[in-house]
């Protein structure tokens, strides 16, 4: 460190410190302890105002979050003529191993992308793992043995960093240019006997739950940098994933790690580790959740697995379990595994390929409602 | 400096906890955020967060150092647009960008400097050179290892001498 640098520091920084006026501490809640944001009297009644407007916003926005919300308004499927869109997807997605952001193709070799908001996280063929917001691509520079994970919102990256031996549960924003959200020690467990952590899921306020078959963790790093042991406050729970709608759990019973068997179902969970049932949701191999958290659509328990490389169908239904039906890809044409991504409440893309398996691959649009796909124009 | 809460017979209730930190949480909000309006926020922000989880701030071997902690992440996550916040707190005019051009902290050497640094590099800085805090003290507030803690000092003062229109570090480093 440089001392003359070091001693003008601390000097200015206490004359400032020692100059400022201090403004009055705003008055304390009168009520139990509750955590509102501000009670500040002027916000007050700004947030009378922006809490009817942001009432749609805070259905979607718990994910996952503290304290169980209403249930969005019940989707609804139409017959409706209109035709699906044709354009490009407007997420970024990944098409004969080339990955393409806002119209712009990245450059690389891509095997996967997964995305929410502006933010999005991919891996590269030579298995690094890129992020982004916009076409711009950054390393993660970190040793990662497992894969990261994006919360849903795509603001925040939760990753378990493997240092020589040592593990860190760790993460960063990707609104902030990847400002780091510091860290916390965790037991890496081991690969070769299955009991390796990794993260299960981000929440949109940054909250990451990491977890093996040993290790169950909640970390708060926006809060307090704290964590909270799962396998005290909820012993046995598996969690599988984050979505808009809530964390996607199964209680472990008969020794159930993912959804193919038991009962999964979505939940939030608290900072105390507290878990909270949002309702259930098929067994399935893959699920994934619209934004505003009114559609499902998933694949079957057992319909992916071994050597399949794509299916005919996809099942959907609304979140709270009404209208399931199953969604046809392209005649000739079958979606790709686990690539598929929503673009709205609507609205559905995913890589398809051709039935028979020559190697043509193209996107496809679907619309949950009108339950229809067609191939869009692709590059 | 954060005022240090120490034990007593009677442990102080949140109100006489609040009442006796806001000076000091305030002045440390400040220095990281290096206005007056994000510094009430973070404030603010900092003890509704020790309002709520009160029981775990009592419980901690260090409230002070805990609650430290819990402004420095509310800091780090503080990314809302500033015209937005300001509008919503303000009964007042919002402050210009520099309040106080051409007062005596815009005559200063370094501060001016360290209020561009980003922000990780601020908190560690200010953490350091106006807490006091040890490097490993710096990295548990922080929740990253002394290594980090070290290499952002070092970017941090390096970017800062280089401001200061002096690139010879030679010799100069502990």
């Amino acid at each position: 460190m440089f001392t003359d640098v070091e001693e003008t520091l601390s000097r200015e920084l206490r004359e400032v410190a020692d100059a400022l006026p201090v403004p009055p501490m705003p008055a304390l809640p009168e009520q139990a302890p509750r955590p509102p944001r501000h009670w500040q009297p002027l916000l007050v009644a700004a947030a009378v105002v922006l809490v009817l407007a942001g009432a749609f916003v805070a259905l979607a926005g718990t994910r996952g979050g503290h304290d169980p919300q209403p249930a969005p308004p019940a989707p609804s499927r139409t017959d409706s003529d209109r035709p699906i869109p044709t354009s490009a997807p407007t997420v970024p997605y990944v098409l004969d191993q080339k990955l393409y952001v806002d119209g712009t193709q990245v450059p690389g070799t891509w095997w996967s992308v997964q995305s929410g908001g502006a933010g999005w996280l991919a891996l590269r063929a030579d298995n690094t793992w890129w992020w982004g917001r916009g076409a711009e691509p950054t390393a993660i520079e970190a040793q990662l043995d497992v894969p990261p994970v994006l919360s849903p919102d795509g603001k925040y990256v939760g990753e378990v960093v493997d240092d020589n031996g040592q593990g860190t549960l760790s993460g960063f924003d990707t609104g902030a240019s990847g400002e780091g959200l510091g860290g916390v020690p965790i037991d890496l467990g081991d690969q070769q006997d299955g009991s390796a952590v990794r993260v299960r899921g981000v929440t949109d306020d940054g909250r990451v739950i990491a977890q093996g078959t040993k290790t169950a963790v909640l970390w708060l790093p926006l809060v307090d940098n704290s964590t909270v042991d799962l396998t005290r406050t909820a012993p046995g729970l598996q969690v599988l994933g984050n979505t808009p709608a809530g964390f996607i759990v199964n209680d472990g019973a008969d020794g159930a790690v993912d959804a193919t068997v038991g009962d999964p179902y979505l939940a939030t969970i608290s900072d105390a580790g507290e878990v909270t049932r949002v309702g259930p949701v098929p067994n399935h191999d893959d699920l994934s959740v619209s934004p505003g958290g009114t559609w499902l659509a998933w694949t079957p328990a057992g319909t992916t697995g071994g050597e399949v490389t794509a299916i005919p169908t996809l099942e959907t239904g609304a979140v709270d379990g009404t209208q399931q039906a199953t969604l046809a890809a392209p005649d000739g044409w079958g979606f790709q595994v686990r690539a598929w991504a929503w673009e709205d409440e609507d609205h559905l893309v995913s890589p398809v390929v051709r039935d028979g398996g020559n190697g043509a691959e193209r996107m496809a649009r679907c619309s949950v409602r009108s339950n229809q796909c067609v191939l869009v124009d692709g590059h | 400096m954060m005022h240090t809460v120490t034990s007593s017979a009677t442990a102080p209730t949140f109100e006489e906890y609040a009442a006796a930190t806001w000076p000091s949480l305030y002045r440390y909000a400040y220095l990281l955020a290096g206005n007056h309006a994000d510094a009430e926020d973070v404030a603010q922000q900092t003890l509704m967060k020790a309002y709520a989880s009160w029981a775990r701030v009592q419980a901690s071997d260090s409230p002070t150092a805990y609650v430290r902690r819990m402004l420095t992440n509310t800091y780090l996550s503080h990314r809302r647009p500033q015209g937005r916040r300001l509008e919503l707190l303000m009964d007042a005019p919002p402050e210009p960008m520099h309040a106080s051009v051409g007062g005596p902290e815009e005559r200063m050497a370094l501060w001016p400097h360290v209020k561009s640094l980003p922000p990780r590099q601020r908190a560690v800085i200010v953490l350091r050179y106006y807490e006091d805090l040890s490097e490993q003290e710096i990295a548990d507030a922080l929740g990253c290892s002394r290594g980090n803690v070290k290499s952002t000092a070092h970017r941090a003062l390096k970017a800062l001498r280089a401001a200061m229109g002096s690139d010879d570090t030679d010799g100069r480093e502990d």
